[in-house]
């Protein structure tokens, strides 16, 4: 249509104004989060054929798009996906590492103080205060493992709320993702151009899925994409979502573990399939951090409460009697049992933190230990047979009274270092003396207790029990600081991808007012080429007058 | 190269944040004088902090076991001391003495002879500043010497933990039944207590000390004694003084044991705690110097930023 040098001045009006309409959007969003610069694609029209040659026809606006680089894109996402999990990671990692590590809340202090006063109590076995200060040390050390395990558990019920959390804002963001991919597919299908704006608002959102969880993406054709996480598992296609949830772990009933919904099938998800993101994060701490921890923990208590009983029942207390339990039992006798069932620690590494039951039938023995999955396993003979079962799994048992028939006892090592506490209650139960003792002045015994300080009982009979302990600490320092290194690494590569990403994307508002002038001039130079031909015209007129 | 504004102006940023937030770091370390604000901070480090505490702590501990057991071997080193004066007394005393001498001369002698077997059978049930017999075994609520000293034929009896079965320590030694043993040093054992049969002999006829005293009391008060009986009893009580000696001997020798662990204690205490404060100490010095540092760096860059933030082609377009 525009023909004419009029006509050819009007284009270049046009140009330039739709050039400075695309500056101003892009100084008016350089402060927008996921922006990109738009530009205008400028063409010749389609130029018309006189017998001398073709003549241009001004210019055309045949695009506005928006600057981007797939690849950086994608550079930014793989290493914010690795960030968000590390932070998270780090985090809560530290909390644990400070935990166990710190002298106010660790076991290390408690565990001295304990032998200390048992090392006192020897020294004065006849002291009543001696005797006070050990009853209250002992309360002490199960206190400080009971709030350990309370700490951790806290851990657990907390990755388990922030993994509903993470899932439920997942699911909303998908649901955005895939409406967004419907507005796209349709207005592009219309319009036949892309839609800019509303690409970033997907990516914007597709980055803030990310750092909840890794996604990988695929680009539609009618400019949709679709979002898949973990190995494959479709969470947006098209303008379909499918659901995250959580269900039950099948080996810890106490943890959730993260699902998606596809095709009908719910698909529980694990640490090794999801590895980026917050939610890997989760995962991960709770698998490399909290759970051997946590074993750890009743491991050692285990430890204590057995060697410890078993050292005090050897002995005799301020008035001669035979001494008791000190801590908790993990066994626990049926009413009415005749038989005396006692547990020995045997390698603490084979422990299996499951509890049993030990049932006697008049011949035979069946020992059940409940396995975390929910079923059972159990071993069924004379005591030799129970106890070769139960030696590969860290302990033996003994009668010091045969059992008889019907007698039965629950064995539970399980959340030991939930229930672990105190049985002794008065200072004339603990059992000083040794078991020929005539008198309350024989500190025998209470040498045996103070010497499980230094008794290399646990990691199968080759650290004393406060190396145990500070092999968790220091393995849980490690991991902490790993994950500090790893925050560190990530959020560098991520700060260079994003500006490597942002030379290419972002908006430069110097780049932008040389735009401006740009456009300004070339508008200015179409006004004068107006002028021109208004006076070209001017003149032929004049000379026809 | 295209910078993007958004990155021109936040790359001064990270710089001030980073500086801050090792400031405060610094800052903390200084209050508190702490290298190590979580073990994450140095794993080794930490490691060996913990390792160290713990040699600390079970080292301090045998350290107060040491202070106890010199205690306990130091007084009864006083009453074994105060015992040997004792018989050395009554054994002057005897040997000066005839039966040829005056009776009322050895009367009174008699007098002074009970005073020192009173005073041999109190301090043979001497009891220690918690109110324990000491040479009862582990009988230490009951006197475990008794005789009337009245001049009766009554034998002493001894009434502790009796001396067989022996008992045997956690690494081995054995000693009479009623021995008491305390932990110096890891797996290292001193026996903190004795008995005194081989200096009393209780209940053993003709050698019962306390009995034979008792006696010579008497005859003496007579005066019926014969130079026989004072020769006899002479001889007693050196056996008596020699066995006692014997014992006072052992009591001098894990004391001198003890005193020995306690240097090496004290010593080796000291370097751990000297390694300890090394790991866990931060150096003041350093750390201020650093902390200086940072604070420059922290102020160039807020003035770097304050000077690019002000750069704008926009300024120049009139």
């Amino acid at each position: 249509m525009p023909s004419g040098i009029l006509g050819i001045a009007v284009t270049g009006l046009n140009a330039a104004q739709a050039g400075i309409r695309t500056t101003e959007h892009n100084i008016s969003n350089a402060n927008t989060a996921g922006y990109r610069r738009q530009e205008v694609g400028f063409g010749p029209s389609q130029a018309q054929y006189s017998g001398t040659g073709y003549f241009g026809n001004g210019v055309e606006v045949t695009t506005v798009r928006n600057q981007f680089s797939q690849f950086l894109d994608q550079e930014v996402l793989l290493n914010q996906s690795q960030l968000s999990r590390h932070e998270t990671f780090s985090a809560q990692a530290s909390q644990i590492d400070k935990l166990l590590g710190d002298a106010g809340s660790g076991m290390s202090t408690a565990m001295d103080a304990f032998f200390g006063a048992v090392n006192e109590l020897a020294n004065d076995p006849t002291s009543n205060a001696a005797r006070q200060v050990l009853l209250s040390a002992g309360n002490n050390l199960a206190g400080r493992i009971n709030t350990l395990d309370s700490k951790l558990r806290d851990y657990r019920t907390s990755s388990n709320s922030q993994i509903t959390t993470l899932t439920d804002s997942v699911n909303t963001l998908a649901r955005q993702i895939a409406q967004l991919n419907g507005n796209i597919s349709r207005s592009e299908a219309v319009n036949g151009q892309p839609a800019n704006d509303l690409r970033d608002q997907r990516d914007v959102l597709i980055a803030n899925l990310n750092k909840l969880v890794n996604v990988s993406q695929l680009q539609q054709p009618d400019g949709s994409t679709n979002i898949y996480i973990g190995s494959g598992q479709a969470l947006v296609v098209g303008t379909q979502t499918n659901a995250m949830g959580s269900v039950q772990d099948p080996n810890d009933s106490g943890l959730l573990l993260p699902t998606v919904d596809v095709g009908g099938a719910t698909m529980t998800m694990s640490a090794s399939m999801i590895t980026g993101g917050e939610l890997g994060g989760i995962l991960a701490v709770r698998e490399q951090v909290l759970a051997p921890a946590f074993e750890d923990l009743n491991r050692i208590a285990v430890s204590i409460g057995l060697e410890v009983n078993r050292v005090h029942r050897a002995g005799l207390d301020y008035n001669l009697n035979a001494g008791g339990a000190f801590f908790t039992d993990p066994i626990a006798a049926a009413a009415g049992n005749t038989g005396v069932l006692r547990m020995t620690l045997g390698n603490d590494l084979q422990l299996t933190g499951d509890n049993y039951s030990l049932a006697y039938d008049g011949t035979d023995y069946t020992l059940t230990r409940n396995l975390p999955d929910g079923t059972t396993s159990t071993t069924v003979g004379n005591l030799a047979a129970v106890n070769a079962v139960a030696s590969s799994q860290g302990f033996t048992l003994s009668l010091p009274t045969a059992a008889v028939a019907g007698d039965s006892w629950s064995i539970n090592l399980k959340d030991y270092s939930r229930s672990m506490s105190m049985v002794l209650t008065a200072t004339s139960q603990v059992a000083a003396a040794g078991s020929t003792a005539d008198g309350p002045g024989d500190n025998s015994n209470a040498l045996n207790l103070a010497a499980l300080q230094t008794s290399t009982m646990l990691n199968n009979g080759t650290v004393t029990l406060a190396s145990a302990y500070n092999q968790t600490v220091s393995r849980t320092a490690t991991l902490a600081s790993e994950a500090d290194l790893n925050r560190s690494a990530f959020a560098a590569l991520t700060t260079e991808a994003e500006t490597a990403q942002k030379a290419v994307s972002g908006v430069s508002l110097d780049e932008e007012a040389a735009n401006l002038i740009r456009f300004q001039q070339a508008y200015q130079a179409s006004a004068k080429a107006i002028q021109v031909a208004t006076s070209l015209f001017d003149t032929l007129i004049g000379a026809l007058r | 190269m295209r910078i993007d504004s958004m990155t021109y102006f936040n790359s001064g940023l990270v710089g001030m944040q980073d500086n801050q937030a090792a400031i405060a770091r610094l800052n903390q370390q200084i209050a508190t004088g702490q290298k190590l604000l979580a073990p994450k901070d140095d794993p080794l480090a930490t490691e060996k902090v913990l390792g160290l505490s713990n040699r600390v702590a079970v080292r301090t501990q045998f350290s107060s076991n040491q202070d106890r057991a010199s205690l306990a071997l130091k007084y009864e080193n006083t009453v074994l001391t105060e015992m040997d004066k004792t018989l050395t007394s009554a054994r002057s005393l005897i040997a000066g003495l005839s039966p040829s001498h005056d009776a009322s001369l050895l009367n009174v002698h008699a007098q002074q002879l009970e005073g020192y077997a009173r005073n041999l059978l109190s301090l043979a049930n001497t009891r220690d500043p918690s109110g324990n017999y000491i040479f009862g075994g582990f009988d230490t609520v009951n006197a475990p010497y008794t005789n009337p000293l009245d001049g009766s034929a009554t034998s002493t009896t001894y009434g502790g933990t009796p001396l067989t079965p022996t008992v045997t320590a956690p690494d081995g030694q054995t000693a009479p039944g009623g021995s008491r043993w305390m932990e110096i040093d890891v797996g290292r054992y001193i026996q903190t207590n004795d008995n005194l049969d081989s200096v009393f002999q209780s209940g053993v006829a003709n050698n019962d000390l306390l009995q034979e005293l008792d006696d010579a009391v008497a005859k003496l008060a007579g005066p019926t004694i014969t130079q026989a009986e004072i020769d006899g009893l002479v001889t007693l009580i050196d056996t008596a003084i020699g066995n006692l000696e014997r014992v006072n001997h052992r009591v001098s020798a894990a004391y001198g044991e003890v005193a020995d662990v306690q240097d090496t204690t004290n010593t080796l205490l000291l370097q751990e705690r000297n390694a300890l404060g090394d790991l866990q100490q931060v150096d003041q010095a350093a750390a201020i110097v650093e902390l200086q540092n940072r604070q420059t760096t922290l102020q160039a860059a807020m003035q770097a930023y304050a000077k690019t933030a002000s750069l704008s082609l926009f300024n120049y377009l009139g």
